[in-house]
């Protein structure tokens, strides 16, 4: 890991957690390798606010959890995308690509 | 159903917190394997992987919040829909409603009753060592005739009890009984008929004037009464000198001596206006 890789932003770990879990079910750890290895090594899922905004997911009915086997056959609490969730998530990337649409012209105007 | 398993997690808080618990500890143990297999040393690797918890116990607490939380929420959402099922259906509403009014209704009253007659300290100075005695007499109570009542006390028994009790600092004697008001506004008052000593031996605390004195009690005495606070309020209003204003209590002239703290409800369940010594009964 670089010094140029970022913490994930406050208000995009449920966009980017809601995204990875839409090619299935995964467990926490899965969710942070998924995210860095996407970003090629540029995001950094904190892991102290991972567990928090994953059971807040759940309780929002947003994932459900169960607990199964790793890969390594061990016991892991794997999420899984709602129909909820599904819906929660287009509209959390509506709103991202408005929102850096928004930035973008800002940064192209001034 | 959602809803059932958050209940069952409030009261499972601590099998909520070993799943917590788990879970992290699964995180970690893969995070280290993948350290090793990147040429960590094992403790190194598992280091690693507890370090970028940061904080672990304040994280899973904020994630046990999150739990927690949310069955708040849930339960606002459950009340909600309880709410809208129960104005769905009126009639049945209704009968709930009722049923459990009339229920805790009942309830109340026999509490309020049970509470009144066997639980209330009674408001004197010393209530907790404040004994009741009363007679019980077998056979017929008729032959016995203290107000046909076998366990009504005579008032010669009562002297006898008082003068030749060794065991109690005073011992004091009352009957209810109903006082009729004459004047301009006449009407009936519930009374108590007691000994001199009464209000001595329950240690009552006046607002005005004093309780009886043996004097009171002579066949020569005067008639004079004590009044409770709430029947001199009624009937002379808050201030001003009620001691020695007179009142007529069953064709007899009183003449008020004394006024009870508002504390004091007297010794039976119905709170007396007026309070008039044994010796002046009609």
């Amino acid at each position: 890991m670089g010094k140029s890789n970022f913490d994930v932003l406050q208000g995009t770990l449920a966009l980017l957690v809601l995204k990875t879990l839409a090619r299935g079910p995964m467990h926490g750890y899965g969710i942070t390798l998924h995210i860095q290895r996407i970003s090629r090594d540029i995001l950094r899922v904190e892991e102290g606010s991972l567990y928090p905004a994953l059971h807040r997911m759940e309780q929002d009915g947003w994932i459900s959890a169960e607990w199964g086997a790793s890969e390594n056959n061990r016991r892991a609490r794997f999420y899984a995308l709602t129909a909820k969730g599904r819906k929660q998530l287009a509209e959390e990337e509506k709103n991202w690509e408005r929102l850096t649409e928004a930035v973008a012209s800002v940064l192209r105007f001034a | 159903m959602a809803w059932l398993r958050r209940w069952r997690n409030l009261w499972r808080r601590d099998r909520l917190a070993k799943e917590i618990d788990e879970e992290l500890r699964s995180h970690i143990e893969m995070r280290a394997r993948d350290n090793v297999a990147e040429g960590m040393t094992p403790a190194e690797a598992h280091e690693d992987a507890q370090r970028r918890f940061g904080n672990r116990l304040l994280m899973k607490e904020r994630t046990r919040a999150m739990d927690l939380a949310g069955w708040i929420e849930t339960l606002g959402q459950d009340l909600r829909f309880a709410a809208r099922t129960l104005r769905k259906s009126p009639g049945f509403t209704g009968v709930a409603v009722l049923t459990l009014a009339l229920g805790i209704g009942a309830n109340t009253s026999v509490f309020t009753l049970i509470y009144a007659l066997a639980i209330r300290p009674l408001p004197v100075k010393d209530a907790s060592s404040l004994v009741s005695i009363y007679h019980h007499f077998r056979g017929n109570p008729h032959a016995r005739g203290v107000q046909d009542l076998p366990y009504y006390i005579s008032y010669p028994e009562y002297a006898n009890y008082r003068d030749g009790s060794r065991s109690f600092s005073g011992l004091a004697a009352y009957a209810e009984t109903t006082l009729s008001l004459g004047g301009a506004d006449p009407q009936s008052l519930p009374g108590l008929l007691v000994s001199c000593n009464y209000f001595d031996v329950l240690g009552v605390h006046f607002t005005d004037g004093r309780g009886f004195s043996s004097f009171d009690c002579l066949a020569s005495a005067s008639p004079v009464a004590v009044l409770s606070n709430s029947f001199r309020q009624r009937e002379f209003g808050g201030d001003g000198e009620v001691i020695g204003k007179t009142l007529t209590l069953d064709s007899q002239v009183f003449t008020v001596i004394g006024v009870a703290g508002p504390e004091f409800s007297g010794t039976e369940l119905q709170v007396p206006d007026a309070w008039v010594p044994l010796a002046m009964a009609p």
